[in-house]
């Protein structure tokens, strides 16, 4: 078979990158852990509030975790409860959401925290807060006519 | 039996349109990689 010269020069640039790219993001996952927030775990949506830890929303400083905060937070039609979290800088947090209602979003802006949060399911995500600033904490799923409205502050201090 | 060898077609074109494209796809997923690995 007579393959021009350029055509394989072409098709090794296009298969070492795709292998590039495929390595970089195997490394990511597998070596250092990233993976998308977990849903795995279950939840009676009408209890939420009766449950622990959802019967007390908020950030709490936790002992001989990997992580130093665990940030509780309830969603419902249309806000967020803790309506503010502040976390010095950092800290590694270990978010825990979930809904009372309909799903929600939680996507805080400028970084790569975005979870969907569904009813009957705990979504979990750790990660740690390297930089300081005001971040918007936002819904992005559709959740009804106050759904433009709900909004959160993640606050970084030193 | 005569068997005359095909001229090779000229590809030049192609390979820097082809290059170009390459160039951006790569250049655009590291710095989609970079905004991933810089943010918390």
């Amino acid at each position: 078979m007579h393959i021009h010269k350029y055509e394989k020069w072409w098709l090794t640039f296009g298969i070492s990158s795709l292998v590039l790219f495929l390595v970089i993001v195997g490394f990511s996952a597998f070596h250092y852990g990233s993976h998308p927030p977990t849903g795995k775990i279950y939840i009676d949506p009408e209890r939420v509030d009766e449950i622990a830890p959802f019967n007390n929303p908020g950030v709490h400083k936790v002992e001989g975790k990997d992580w130093d905060f665990e940030v509780v937070l309830v969603a419902s039609a249309f806000y967020y409860n803790p309506p503010e979290i502040e976390v010095p800088l950092g800290s590694t947090i270990k978010f825990i959401a979930t809904t009372k209602d309909v799903v929600h979003g939680f996507q805080v802006a400028g970084t790569n925290i975005n979870m969907i949060l569904e009813p009957g399911y705990v979504s979990e995500y750790v990660t740690t807060a390297d930089k300081t600033g005001e971040f918007l904490i936002l819904c992005n799923e559709y959740c009804g006519v106050g759904h433009s409205s709900m909004t959160s502050m993640l606050k970084v201090a030193e | 039996m005569s068997k005359k060898k095909e001229k090779d077609s000229d590809l030049k074109g192609t390979l820097y349109s082809v290059g170009f494209v390459g160039a951006f796809i790569l250049i655009s997923w590291f710095m989609a990689f970079y905004l991933f690995v810089d943010r918390f």
